[in-house]
């Protein structure tokens, strides 16, 4: 989805910035729920250690990318996920998430 | 005998009906819309009924796979712009499952993504080289029934059965703003894409021809296409359903192959993680085979070259040469990087791009007395026939403006 914003930009500006910012913020929210989603499930020991594991990768990888796009070292949602580092805990990553979610909320609704 | 054949065929079709592409799109569509795109999975579903019967049909009466069809109905010049464009398409998609498939086996065991890409292709070429076509198809289909988890995931949850068969009428959810208005329509063209994907067709009407399908076989196409595709409907609608429960309220719209597997995890534990990671290999790794095969089907049939796995592989070369071909550059575009998620949506972009041309002759064929005699299309399958063709051309239209619109559904 990131790349195919980009894609978008390249064609002509069919998005404005603002909306780029707002998909990248959605993605990033919609990862860290993703990757706290598994933390909880591997804490009630419904996955694999390995599944938990190669998860959370995915996870911080797909995260630096939409942190890249987060052009704006001072936007909330920016420091929000560098405050995470790289192996956040289960609570740490249920508030980022729900911090992550208000965030779009607020944006999406101007 | 003729039982087992059908049950075979049947399970078969249940089994392979779910790719990457159908993991994503349904997961993410219920993630963000709950279940009110439900409908456009079962229009869909009839849809690819219909022309999955129709191109079993005239397989079997007209011997003609779909590819012989379009060079003879829309001559050379269009003929090859179809092909090259499928052929471009069903690549991508190609490329879509094998690192979906590398992406569930790094899920089990932990073993580097682009070891896994080459591992998972070396297994569907050896598959492709040794197995009977009968036997490629069915294993895989088979097998995919593991998939069969998430069905019981999702009465396992309790979902809210009203709500759910709600869904199955066609409907817009009111007060979305413009933005969401625009993301629906990109996830209702994207289903349709994926449900109907063009490979489908080429592949079933190839196997047909393959298995030496005549009229006596008609009994078995048409159930077969209906009963199978419609169960199999049944295990992408309840990843959609799933999702819109389990996923919608935390604010997940799957951008990670492995998260449906969560799906099964969270009501069944362990087991229900390695079995959703089963059957999301089986029927992936099913994909990526008839998609391979697909294109090599197309490519022989278009130029009249010797083809089918019903013949040794030195009896085909060309053939041959030309699936191994597609794997090798499909891995070659997994190693590059490229996300699988990310070559899904552009697969279901490309591919609803390529639908209008590929149904075209067969619509025309089918219905034609002089080559199908009386098996020609009746009057529900010309009505059916041609509505869902006038579907497909709409969405076709209107796919790249709504990718562009929504940068992918993102916004």
């Amino acid at each position: 989805m990131r790349r195919a914003a980009l894609l978008c930009l390249l064609l002509g500006g069919c998005g404005s910035a603002a909306e780029q910012q707002l998909a990248a913020l959605k993605s990033a929210h919609s990862i860290v729920a993703e990757w706290a989603a598994v933390a909880r499930a591997q804490a009630d020991g419904r996955v694999t250690d390995t599944y938990a594991r190669e998860m959370a990768d995915d996870a911080r990888t797909q995260l630096a990318s939409a942190r890249r796009e987060l052009a704006d070292p001072n936007d909330p949602a920016a420091r929000l996920i560098d405050d995470l580092g790289a192996t956040p805990d289960r609570a740490h990553l249920d508030v980022t998430a729900s911090a992550l979610g208000a965030l779009e909320q607020s944006r999406a609704d101007h | 005998m003729r039982i087992t054949e059908l049950a075979l065929g049947i399970l078969t079709a249940v089994g392979g009906f779910v790719d990457v592409s159908e993991l994503v799109f349904m997961s993410q569509a219920g993630s963000r819309f709950g279940y009110a795109l439900i409908w456009v999975v079962v229009i869909s579903t009839i849809g690819i009924m219909v022309f999955g019967e129709m191109s079993g049909r005239v397989a079997a009466i007209a011997k003609q796979p779909v590819f012989n069809l379009m060079r003879h109905r829309l001559g050379l010049k269009l003929g090859l712009i179809v092909l090259i464009a499928s052929f471009l398409a069903n690549l991508i998609t190609c490329a879509a499952e094998i690192g979906g498939v590398a992406l569930v086996l790094r899920l089990m065991t932990g073993a580097p993504y682009r070891l896994m890409a080459l591992v998972a292709t070396l297994l569907f070429i050896a598959s492709v080289w040794v197995l009977p076509f009968k036997w490629i198809e069915r294993s895989y289909g088979l097998l995919g029934l593991f998939m069969l988890v998430f069905v019981a995931a999702l009465v396992a949850i309790h979902p809210p059965w009203a709500a759910l068969a709600g869904g199955a009428l066609p409907h817009v959810p009111a007060g979305l703003s413009h933005r969401d208005l625009l993301a629906f329509g990109y996830f209702a063209v994207a289903l349709i894409s994926a449900v109907m994907f063009p490979y489908e067709t080429y592949f079933y009407s190839s196997g047909a021809i393959e298995d030496k399908w005549g009229p006596k076989d008609l009994g078995i196409n048409r159930l077969t296409a209906i009963v199978g595709f419609a169960l199999g409907s049944l295990l992408a609608i309840s990843l959609l359903a799933i999702s819109a429960q389990m996923f919608g309220p935390a604010g997940i719209s799957p951008d990670l192959v492995g998260t449906p597997a969560l799906q099964a995890a969270v009501p069944f534990g362990t087991i229900g993680l390695l079995l959703a990671l089963l059957g999301m290999f089986f029927a992936i790794s099913g994909a990526a085979i008839e998609t391979c095969l697909a294109n090599a089907y197309s490519l022989c049939q278009f130029f009249g070259w010797r083809w089918g796995r019903h013949q040794p592989p030195r009896n085909a070369p060309r053939f041959t040469l030309t699936w191994l071909a597609v794997f090798a550059a499909a891995l070659v575009i997994v190693l590059t990087g490229v996300e699988p998620i990310q070559l899904a949506e552009y697969a279901v972009v490309a591919s609803i791009l390529v639908l209008p041309l590929t149904y075209l002759p067969l619509l025309l064929l089918a219905g034609d007395r002089h080559f199908m005699q009386a098996y020609a299309n009746g009057a529900l399958a010309k009505t059916l026939g041609w509505g869902f063709y006038a579907l497909i051309i709409v969405a076709a239209v209107a796919a790249l403006p709504l990718y562009l619109l929504t940068s992918g559904g993102a916004l």
